[in-house]
Order: C-alpha cells, then structure tokens, then sequence
C-alpha cells in the first residue's frame, strides 16, 4: 500500500479547508447599511454610498425629492408630495429599510454589502 | 496512488458543483405599486425571460392597484357606489374574485376582517396621501358603528352582486397586496421561473430558492431596534406581519395607528405586531390583520378558526408569543428568548 506523501497532505488539507470557508461565506455577519439606493420614475436605480455626507435630489412625477444622508442615516429631507409621509417617517439607517414617496414615484432602499437576509419584513 | 486519484477525484467533484453553482444569477427589478416600493428578486440562468417576467408582473401590479384602488375613482369606488343602491348588479370580473375570497375570510375571521368599512377608515383618515391629524370624534364613530357593515351585506350569485347597507364602502387593503402577489408568483411559475422573491413593502411570498440557500426573511423588530427573528421560506411561502408602526399620526400625545378594530371604532389597541407564515399571500395578509385586531386574549381561537397555524404576535408588554409550530420554523435573534411565550397547539 502506499503512502502518502506531503504534496498529497497539502491537497486534502486544501479540499477539506474549501468546507468550511464556503459555509461561512453562506452564513455572513450582520452588515450595517453601507448604500441607498435610489429609484425614481422609470429611471434605473442609481446606487450612492451612505458613508459621505451629502443631499441628493432627483426628479419624481411631482417634482424634486431631497435626501440626506448624514452619520450613515438617511431621510427624506423635501418632497413635493402633499401628505409627507415620506418626511415625517424621520432617519432611518438599517439595511432593508425603505423610505418611499408615493405620489412622486421616488423611492430609497438602504442596501448592505453583507446581505444576511433577501427580504425584511415589517 | 488510490489516494492521489481519490483527492483529485473529490476536488474535481467539489469544482463542478461550485462551478455549477454559480451558472445562475440574481436579477433585482424595483417598482412601485400598493402605496409601496415593490421588489422582485429572481434566481434564474436566462436574463431575458426574468426582465420580461418582472415587467409582466409589474404591469399587472399597476393594474390591480388602480382596479382595486379604495378612493381614487376606479372599478372598486363603482362597485362600493353600486352596491349601496341596493339593485343587483354584474361585477367586473377584475374586483368580482377578490371580493369573493374577501367575503369567505372575513366570515372565517368573526367579521374582524372587514373590507366594507371605508367609511370608518376614511372618518380615520387613512385614506389618501396626507397624514391624519387628529381623530375622528366621538359622534361620528357611534354614527358609524350604528350602521356599520360587513361582508353578510354582500350578496355575491352568478357573477352579480348586490348590497344590502347604504354605508358599504369597499377597501381590500389588508388582502389586495396578499393576493396580488401570490398571483404574481403563480404566474411567474407559468412563466418558466423556478426561483424568485417578491417583497411588496415588508410583505413577502418566495418561490424556489436563493440558490445556496432558501430565501431568508428577517423579521423587523416592532421597536425600530434591527431585527427580533428570521425565518427561512420553505415550498413557496408568504411571510406577512400587521403591526401598530406601519402608519399612524400622534395627537394630544396619544398615538393612533391605521388597524381598526370593526367593533369599537377605535385602533386596535392589544398588539404591537402580528405575523403570519402561510402558503397563500391573501389569507396570510387578511389573518395578520384580524388577528391583531383579535389580540393576545382571542387569536388562538381565530387562528384555528381562519386555518393559519404558524403565527408570532408581539404584545403590549413586549411579549413574544407564538404557536408551536411557529417556533419550529422561526429563528429569534440573541437576546430575545426571555420574551417568548409558546401558546397551545391550534390543532
């Protein structure tokens, strides 16, 4: 019978490593939210990073919707819709969160990098 | 030399299916519909038939939204008007099967899903984009309970409808999205899409799987603070939660939420959230809705009544309580095993 030598070592030890690193890549930590993304209309989500402070505008049916994003949260700071819903729903900085404004067809998914779940419910 | 051949054997048994693993990919479409952000997720290896799927999809959404809109004018506003004249009637058959299914739930749920009080809802004023102020008062909630109506004032024969109560006034919130996206994953099914998710502002039904995994749903902690649990979708599922934090306005301190219960008036007051896990999306959203408004007291005996087995409420005191069978498929997050209370069994 033969042996098995240390090349032969190293390649079973290099499989049996791929088990365990490829289940923690399916069981990831908990990501914080790293993105918005926003969606207006009919236009293609534009995706922006949460860490810079800043305030975006962009274009709805109705008009300009103003967000900010601050400390890694987000708000619906101006929207030209009547109820404000969206501006009243204050800061909000978990992933899966949405702010959304109806009537101005202007959305905001807060997105993680480090997904753990498809979907959140509420 | 076995063992070189058995090594390289495995490895390359581990790469094909890595490999394989990898052929197909997720397509994420977004649009609005339902007062609400839609999101599509579908797992599939032909781009082309998940972008025609989702534009159907949505484009159906956009339709039931306005067929089954409660106040903007459209083909549930007529019906709600034609069904106060007392005369019967031939309904169109875009409303005609959700308001029979919405009959048959809300007899299973003691009448605590009422799709027929839009008056009381819009006396609420949680109909329409602008946030309420302040509540109705006192003399137009009794005036409104006095006459209130319920699904036994539907008459539905043949395709034709008729109303007996002047004060009928449809409003499918609390089943329309339930219902449309289960009808959305069906069609999908029909498409040819094996595997895709469907989160309609919070509220999701899954087909298939993530690929490596099932699809997994976490569930919002009523508090605001992250998540309280999560949950895996198993064999085409929906996961729906009503809770008091969806929508509501503060007045004089006091906070009133859009969940109201048909025999005070008033928000239901018990719960803080309800969650239901079920097969079909339009029972899961009509019975989050009525076993909430149950509360912690009454939603066993309705949960068997309405034939929905696995459900989590959270309650005023932040008490997690929940059905065996619930436990079972619900993962709580650390921390939060102090808090459970596991009812009896439905059955």
């Amino acid at each position: 019978m033969l042996k098995m030598k240390a090349g032969d070592w190293l390649i079973l030890f290099l499989g049996l490593l791929l088990v365990p690193l490829s289940w923690s890549m399916t069981q990831r930590d908990p990501g914080s939210t790293t993105a918005i993304e926003i969606t207006a209309g009919d236009q293609p989500p534009v995706i922006y990073p949460i860490k810079n402070r800043q305030r975006i505008a962009v274009t709805g049916e109705l008009g300009d919707s103003v967000m900010e994003i601050r400390d890694g949260r987000v708000r619906m700071l101006s929207s030209p819709c009547h109820g404000k819903i969206c501006i009243l729903s204050g800061w909000h900085q978990h992933s899966g969160d949405n702010i959304v404004c109806l009537p101005n067809k202007v959305g905001v998914s807060l997105i993680s990098n480090k997904e753990r779940f498809d979907g959140i419910n509420f | 030399m076995r063992y070189r051949r058995w090594v390289a054997s495995a490895l390359f048994i581990l790469t094909a299916l890595l490999t394989a693993c990898e052929r197909q990919s997720l397509y994420r479409y977004q649009s609005f519909a339902f007062g609400t952000l839609i999101e599509i997720k579908i797992r599939s290896d032909n781009k082309s038939l998940a972008n025609r799927a989702s534009a159907s999809l949505f484009a159906d959404f956009d339709r039931m939204h306005n067929d089954w809109h409660a106040w903007q004018p459209g083909l549930l506003t007529q019906t709600s008007s034609l069904l106060t004249s007392g005369q019967w009637f031939t309904a169109n058959s875009a409303v005609l099967a959700l308001i029979k299914l919405s009959k048959h739930y809300s007899e299973m749920s003691n009448g605590l899903f009422n799709p027929v009080i839009g008056k009381l809802i819009q006396a609420w004023g949680f109909q329409g984009s602008e946030q309420p102020r302040y509540p109705p008062d006192q003399n137009t909630i009794d005036r409104l309970l006095q006459q209130l109506p319920t699904m036994n004032d539907v008459d539905i024969e043949d395709g034709r409808l008729r109303g007996n109560n002047s004060w009928l006034q449809l409003d499918l919130g609390a089943i329309a999205k339930g219902y449309a996206v289960s009808a959305g994953l069906k069609k999908m099914h029909g498409l040819g899409i094996k595997n895709a998710l469907i989160n309609a502002g919070g509220d999701l039904c899954g087909i298939g799987d993530q690929g490596q995994r099932a699809w997994r749903i976490g569930i919002r902690d009523p508090s605001g603070e992250g998540i309280i649990a999560s949950i895996n979708l198993e064999n085409d599922e929906c996961v729906f939660t009503s809770g008091d934090y969806e929508r509501y306005f503060t007045h004089e301190g006091k906070r009133y939420h859009h969940i109201i219960d048909p025999r005070t008036g008033y928000p239901a007051d018990q719960a803080v959230s309800v969650t239901v896990l079920h097969k079909n999306g339009a029972l899961a959203d009509a019975a989050s809705t009525a076993l909430f408004i149950a509360g912690p007291d009454d939603w066993q005996q309705l949960a068997k009544k309405m034939a929905v087995s696995d459900v989590m409420m959270i309650d005023k005191q932040g008490r997690i309580i929940m059905t065996p069978s619930m436990q079972k498929r619900i993962k709580l997050e650390p921390g939060n095993k102090n808090r459970i209370i596991i009812s009896k069994p439905l059955t």
